[in-house]
């Protein structure tokens, strides 16, 4: 017996000290510093259809092969000037670690060589959870252009891509994906894609049965996208698309406008006066039995009658 | 039939008259807990709605669960009393006062509901003055308001002779203002041939009205969910399925205070088994309605299992914890059988056994009700992006649930203090078509009481 109550003593102090063990491994102290992560920074570059560009920049850390979006951390852009760092902008990242730096038509980013090359610089200055980081970008001036043509009903577009003039010549992009796009209620619907030729030329025979607005029109946006170029587009209006009138006196009366379908109104008043009319009448009522007992007055009823 | 009336009213006045220590202490009772909800009411209006457990994707709960059944018990007692009304159903007659005042309470009891869960109680005018009529909850609010003036319109109607003999009786020699109060409600009732047909016709009229209103609001509030999108609310046997709901519910309602009125006020001689019997009988028939309804919106949602309406029923039939198995268990299995068996087998229809089954149908019907708000609301057609626990499940909060048991202790409160101011049993229908008002008395004595 003795021994039983020994050995459950011993067992219980070795519980005890694995307990305890466990607790001081599982609890962090309270004075350690949170652990640095290294940031991992996207960038990219657009040149739009109105000659502005942009610099996007999407910032996270992987965890366990997860992406967690940075939210909230500036990012510096920088032009590299002949070896001298010119700051172009500051933005601050979203929810989902995103953000974008817009340089309005004019403004010109700072050029390196006579190549056209010029470099940008994405950087983050560091805080006390991401570690410093920088993304550079060595990108080449390039230029989209787009040619309609109408021939015998055929609606024809031709694209052409090409690089940095380089002593009054174009530099053609050969073999380069190019699409058509038209923008959509919520997006932009691809329409087609081909590739260039030798002279960074593509041909497009445009679709006839595309909606367009109430006239016809149609925004027609050419795109490229190449690593060093980014992204570059080109945009016309022509009067391609399907008329699509919206036959407004069909929606005047519908669940969704002001105005109530006329079956609605009918069968609603029809209820209505139809049972409050029966109100009327039972209330009505009430009054000529109450006008009757005036004249009786006297005779107390009741049971008297029956 | 001047003795009977007159038996009749020496046997109510001293319940009419006072109130029992009994009574004193429930109506203390009821007042505190509806205090206590009102309490939760002002805490909700002051913090906002975050302090009970809706949230986005739940934003109705308890409430509306709450409201459709006190509403759905109104609209079954209106069907029910029009219904026995028009086929001149005689057995009915001691129970028409019950009837008429749990259609009226009910019908009072449920509407509040709608207004708890509005965020913004400033812009309830709004529901007037900018209300589109395309929108089935304006529908609603047309639908309810014509219904409660209906109801009301019918128990006045209906108390007329009443107040006309407790005016006239000398049997009892009541306080002045209650003798003012019955002469001036009697509206000058001394039963004139032409003020009997007047009023039966006008009795009638109400009787015939207030079935299709029932029936319209009840549909109603069934489209409120069927014409949205969501799963297992998009159903075309909505409609009927919530009228025949209603009218099960509203029959174990009525069993119960059947009950509950015979055993607290003696009233055995008034309410009989056969009357148990017959209600009984009734229970079945709309139960087993109800039973077939309730196997076709499952099969078909099941059967056909677009995702959602599948995710949906995967919840109904998950014991895991995390779904509604038990309540759905309870609700539609339980609830359904249990009654079905017990009314549906004459050996088993005892006053005892008709009043249990009764009980199981109005807990089950509750919650049949939060079933069908709640785990529909839980499975969203858009899932939304913040997905922290309570925005997903919804749990009732102690407000929700002082305002559900506010709403059961002011049903009792109200039925226990008309039952001072009218008698619960109609004494002139009950004196002039016999005694006991028994069904074997009303063989003998089958002249329909439209002809009275």
């Amino acid at each position: 017996m003795k021994s039983i109550k020994n050995h459950m003593i011993k067992f219980s102090r070795i519980l005890m000290v694995m307990l305890f063990s466990v607790a001081c491994i599982s609890s962090p102290a309270q004075d350690e510093e949170p652990e640095m992560i290294d940031l991992d920074l996207t960038f990219s570059l657009q040149k739009l259809h109105d000659g502005a560009r942009t610099l996007s920049i999407k910032a996270g850390s992987r965890v366990d092969k997860e992406f967690i979006a940075a939210e909230g951390i500036t990012i510096n852009f920088y032009g590299d000037n002949f070896g001298e760092e010119e700051l172009i902008g500051t933005v601050t990242t979203d929810e989902y670690g995103k953000a974008i730096h817009r340089l309005e038509p004019g403004i010109k980013l700072p050029v390196m060589d006579s190549m056209g090359n010029y470099y940008l610089i994405a950087r983050f200055d560091g805080d006390d959870k991401y570690f410093e980081t920088e993304v550079e970008i060595e990108a080449v001036e390039g230029f989209i252009e787009m040619t309609i043509d109408e021939e015998d009903g055929l609606k024809n577009i031709m694209v052409k891509v090409y690089g940095f003039v380089e002593e009054g010549e174009e530099v053609p992009v050969e073999w380069a994906s190019v699409s058509l796009y038209v923008p959509r209620l919520f997006s932009m619907l691809k329409v087609k894609e081909e590739f260039t030729d030798e002279e960074g030329k593509a041909y497009f025979e445009f679709p006839d049965d595309i909606p367009g607005d109430a006239l016809g029109n149609l925004e027609i946006y050419a795109r490229f996208e190449g690593d060093e170029f980014g992204m570059l587009e080109s945009k016309t209006e022509k009067l391609w698309g399907i008329p699509m009138a919206i036959d407004a006196e069909v929606n005047v009366r519908a669940l969704w406008s002001n105005h109530a379908p006329i079956w609605m109104i009918i069968t609603l008043t029809i209820l209505i006066l139809g049972v409050w009319g029966h109100y009327a009448f039972v209330v009505l009522n009430l009054r000529k039995i109450r006008r009757d007992g005036k004249s009786e007055i006297g005779k107390e009823i009741a049971w008297e009658n029956e | 039939m001047k003795d009977r009336a007159l038996s009749m009213i020496r046997a109510f006045s001293p319940t009419m008259r006072r109130f029992t220590t009994k009574e004193k202490i429930w109506i203390g009772i009821f007042l505190l807990i509806i205090l206590w909800g009102l309490l939760g009411f002002i805490y909700m209006a002051v913090e906002g709605h975050h302090v009970t457990g809706m949230r986005d994707n739940v934003f109705w709960g308890l409430y509306i669960a709450n409201f459709a059944y006190f509403i759905g018990i109104s609209y079954g007692c209106a069907l029910i009393l029009g219904a026995l009304r028009l086929f001149k159903v005689q057995w009915r007659l001691p129970l028409t006062r019950i009837i008429e005042s749990v259609m009226l309470i009910t019908a009072i009891i449920g509407p509040p509901f709608i207004i708890l869960c509005m965020g913004r109680l400033d812009r309830l005018h709004h529901l007037l003055f900018y209300g589109r009529i395309q929108s089935p909850i304006i529908w609603d609010v047309i639908a309810i308001s014509t219904y409660i003036v209906g109801a009301l319109l019918f128990l006045y109607l209906a108390l007329v002779r009443d107040f006309a003999i407790l005016r006239d009786n000398k049997e009892w020699v009541m306080k002045k203002w209650r003798k003012k109060m019955y002469t001036f409600f009697s509206a000058g009732f001394v039963n004139t041939p032409r003020q009997k047909k007047i009023l039966n016709f006008s009795i009638d009229t109400l009787a015939m009205i207030i079935i299709p209103v029932a029936v319209i609001v009840s549909s109603v509030l069934a489209w409120i969910f069927g014409l949205t999108l969501r799963p297992g609310w998009h159903s075309s046997i909505f409609g009927p399925y919530f009228v025949v709901a209603s009218i099960f519910t509203a029959i174990a309602v009525l069993i119960c205070m059947m009950w509950f009125f015979r055993s607290n006020m003696k009233l055995s001689d008034y309410i009989t088994e056969l009357h148990f019997k017959r209600m009984a009988t009734l229970l079945f028939v709309a139960g087993a309605i109800y039973a077939y309804f309730t196997f076709s919106e499952y099969l078909t949602g099941w059967f056909s299992a677009k995702k959602l309406e599948g995710e949906l029923i995967h919840k109904m039939f998950d014991f895991s914890g995390n779904g509604y198995g038990w309540m759905f268990l309870f609700s539609t299995f339980i609830g359904i059988i249990v009654p079905l068996v017990i009314t549906g087998i004459p050996k088993f229809k005892t006053i005892k056994n008709i009043t249990f089954a009764s009980i199981i149908v109005v807990l089950a019907m509750w919650v049949k009700r939060y079933l069908v708000i709640v785990p529909t609301l839980e499975t969203p057609n858009i899932p939304i992006q913040d997905f922290r626990p309570e925005y997903l499940n919804y749990i009732p909060t102690w407000v929700e649930w002082s305002a559900t048991l506010a709403a059961v202790s002011f049903f009792f409160l109200a039925l226990l203090l008309l039952t001072k101011f009218y008698p619960i049993i109609p004494i002139w229908n009950v004196a002039k078509n016999g005694g006991e008002s028994s069904p074997e008395i009303e063989n003998e004595n089958s002249q329909p009481v439209l002809n009275a």
